[in-house]
């Protein structure tokens, strides 16, 4: 917990406000878009049958002698969920002086988590790995962070897992953050995320770039993708600059994609600071490009 | 250090491993290997590209190539081993007699070993009696040298002997085999062939219109010749020439402590120890240590049994006897016999005591023997004893190549046909050389083919 202290520091006293009202759910911070009989009046309603008679305003009754009810905006919880893309392509790279994907994502995990315990929302992580799932279901008690962290660091990163069946399983009452380098199954997992955009999930897609990705080192290069060895291509001097288009042409596509869903989308380069990183995520901003951190994996 | 029968050929082999080398710098190769999670925006291509630094690649299986293609190409042209790169070879022969005096040899060898000649000291017998034995042993030994040595171009004859020798007949008759031209060492005191001095000779028993004395009287110089009364011959003389008939020698011819030669030169007659013959005969020439003399001479007698017996073993009969003059059919016309040891002085060593015997006769009042040819004849009748010889010099200037300036034969005169040539030397070189080439070009498609099926 020692490397996330910096982070957590600077992240103190950052709330994570929804976006929007929340549906039903147990009280809690953020607006609801249930109606209901808190102390904050918010407007009145004639009295129906089937209304709680405690809810009716009698003085209001004894002037008008029509029966109102007392109405006041609902506050409710928001469970957030972590999902953490742990493919073997989120550990490029895997030397260098940056962070590779997963360890970026890790500490945008820990952060959100943090800031999202700090607002008093259950929080949880599943992180999705070699055909395997690792979950920690969203917890408001204390330690719950440290939980995360802990799982977050046992897991390496590898397989060519499917985010899209691990999102499915998720309940769509919640705030999920997806942390991926969109480079799997995207499709799918677009899918998933409109389905539970229209079931009322909160979605915050946080797209994981290596720097090295943005401009990988000089010179002629057999490349190939981890998950497809067999799959090389010559990239030289002729042709990086149509791969630096067709990145950037991916990048936009899936910012237009995520966000056409309903979902906020926040592409985080790994030499980008992470507790930054964060308060992008939070604000639904981009990361600026000088936000840079220092060397920590 | 190598050299090729067949030089072309292993040119090819070298532009051939040039061209391979060429091909390793300019090969269109695979770049490093990078892992890229987004290689997927890579356009497609070819997964090889050129390189653009000359700089080799695959090191170990361009030295595989380039040096079995050297290899093979070595074994095809015939590759020899030589031990020096001279072109030049100064074949020295020398006699046998010197072969132990190793300061000479050493000595003749260092001042012989510049401009990087291959310089062979040979020893052969007898080439202080004949330099036609050099003659014949330099032939075999430039054959055997030039074959071994391929780089020699020319061969410089050298032939180390004395300035007088006892017969330039063998010289002669092999002079014409060796082709180029033929350079003297002389060694020993140069002495004249004929030492004998005016007042050393002396005729006895001599008619006054004696042929031998007139002609001994122009060439040789005689200063007493009493003809009347041997008795009165200077004591002093060391030849000592009798002209009496056998059996009326005069004491004067025999050999004496202060004589040195005695010769027995019968007018008429036969001399001691020959035979007559039944009828004379008429034979047109004489010979003598290479001068010849053609007249109308007269063979009286021929070689006793006794005297053939002792010509018959040479130098192995008690008295060793020797032919000093032939006739032109081959037989004696002149012998010399050895006096006995005791009768010898101790303290002369040149002093050779010996007495000559000449079966020949004279036409009365003849002038053959004052002719200039005849100056040879009477020379060598006249010599000391056992040293009849000639000089060596004509060796040093008769042989002159008639095509350039220098003294040196071409090698190629003693090498083999073409055909042989192509062989390597040793001769299990080509095979060796062959095997290892096409293990290494095996081990080259090993090497090539690991890769793949790894």
């Amino acid at each position: 917990m020692s490397a996330y202290g910096p982070l957590l520091d600077a992240l103190r006293g950052l709330r994570w406000p929804a976006r929007r009202a929340v549906g039903a759910a147990p009280p809690g911070t953020h607006r609801s878009s249930q109606k209901g009989t808190a102390g904050e009046f918010t407007e009145y309603r004639l009295y129906r049958q089937g209304d709680d008679p405690r809810a009716l305003d009698w003085r209001l009754l004894a002037r008008s002698d029509r029966a109102f009810v007392r109405l006041s905006d609902d506050r409710a919880l928001l469970p957030t969920w972590v999902v953490v893309d742990a493919s073997a392509r989120m550990a490029f790279p895997g030397e260098g002086p940056t962070r590779s994907k997963y360890g970026q994502a890790r500490h945008v995990a820990v952060g959100l988590a943090a800031v999202a315990h700090a607002s008093s929302d259950p929080v949880g992580v599943l992180v999705v790995h070699d055909e395997r799932v690792q979950r920690v279901p969203p917890r408001t008690r204390r330690g719950t962070v440290q939980e995360i962290a802990r799982v977050l660091d046992g897991v390496e990163p590898g397989g060519s897992p499917s985010l899209a069946s691990a999102l499915s399983q998720l309940p769509t009452n919640a705030r999920i953050v997806l942390l991926t380098d969109c480079l799997g199954d995207a499709d799918a997992l677009l899918k998933v995320a409109a389905a539970h955009a229209v079931a009322g999930a909160l979605l915050e897609c946080v797209h994981m770039v290596a720097a090295e990705e943005l401009e990988p080192p000089p010179g002629a290069h057999l490349v190939h993708a981890p998950e497809q060895r067999d799959e090389k291509r010559v990239l030289s001097a002729t042709n990086r600059e149509t791969y630096r288009e067709r990145f950037a042409a991916f990048r936009q596509e899936m910012a237009s994609r995520w966000r056409a869903v309903g979902a906020g989308y926040t592409e985080v380069v790994t030499s980008a600071d992470a507790a930054r990183a964060v308060r992008a995520v939070v604000m639904g901003v981009n990361v600026p490009a000088s936000a840079t951190a220092g060397v920590e994996r | 250090m190598p050299v090729f029968a067949v030089p072309w050929i292993f040119g090819l082999a070298v532009a051939a491993a040039a061209g391979v080398v060429g091909l390793h710098l300019l090969s269109v190769r695979t770049p490093p290997e990078l892992l890229l999670p987004t290689a997927r925006f890579v356009p497609d291509g070819e997964a090889r590209s050129v390189a653009r630094q000359p700089r080799l690649n695959d090191v170990p299986l361009l030295l595989l190539r380039v040096l079995a293609l050297l290899l093979v190409g070595a074994a095809l042209a015939g590759v020899r081993w030589q031990d020096s790169r001279a072109t030049l070879l100064r074949l020295v022969v020398a006699d046998a007699a010197w072969q132990s005096d190793t300061t000479w040899r050493d000595s003749l060898a260092t001042a012989l070993a510049r401009d990087e000649a291959l310089v062979d000291l040979h020893f052969v017998r007898g080439v202080t009696e004949d330099p036609g034995a050099a003659l014949v042993a330099a032939t075999e030994r430039a054959v055997a040298l030039t074959r071994r040595h391929r780089s020699l171009t020319r061969v410089e004859l050298l032939v180390a002997t004395t300035p007088t020798v006892r017969t330039m007949r063998g010289y002669a008759a092999w002079r014409a085999q060796w082709p180029g031209g033929v350079r003297l060492i002389e060694r020993g005191a140069r002495t004249a062939p004929i030492t004998t001095a005016r007042d050393e000779v002396a005729i006895a028993g001599a008619a006054a219109d004696d042929e031998v004395a007139a002609a001994l009287a122009r060439f040789a110089a005689v200063t007493t010749a009493d003809r009347t009364a041997p008795r009165a011959m200077p004591a002093g003389a060391v030849v000592r020439i009798d002209r009496a008939a056998r059996g009326t020698r005069t004491a004067a011819a025999m050999p004496r402590d202060d004589a040195a030669l005695a010769i027995h030169w019968p007018r008429d007659g036969v001399p001691e120890g020959w035979e007559a013959r039944a009828r004379a005969d008429t034979v047109g020439a004489l010979a003598a240590a290479g001068a010849v003399l053609v007249g109308p001479f007269t063979r009286p007698a021929v070689p006793g049994p006794a005297l053939a017996a002792r010509l018959d073993s040479g130098d192995l009969a008690a008295r060793p006897v020797r032919v000093v003059v032939w006739w032109s059919d081959g037989t004696p016309a002149a012998l010399e016999e050895s006096t006995p040891a005791s009768g010898r002085r101790t303290n002369d060593a040149a002093a050779v005591h010996c007495t000559r015997t000449v079966a020949m006769t004279l036409p009365r009042g003849s002038d053959l023997l004052l002719s200039e040819p005849a100056r040879g004849l009477v020379q060598a009748l006249i010599a000391p004893c056992g040293a009849a010889r000639v000089p060596a010099a004509p060796l040093a200037t008769e042989a002159r190549p008639a095509r350039n300036d220098t003294s040196a034969a071409l090698a190629s005169a003693f090498r083999p046909l073409a055909g042989e040539q192509a062989a390597s030397d040793p001769w299990w070189l080509t095979p060796l050389l062959l095997g290892a080439g096409l293990a290494l070009l095996l081990a080259e498609w090993r090497w090539r083919d690991a890769p793949e099926t790894a």
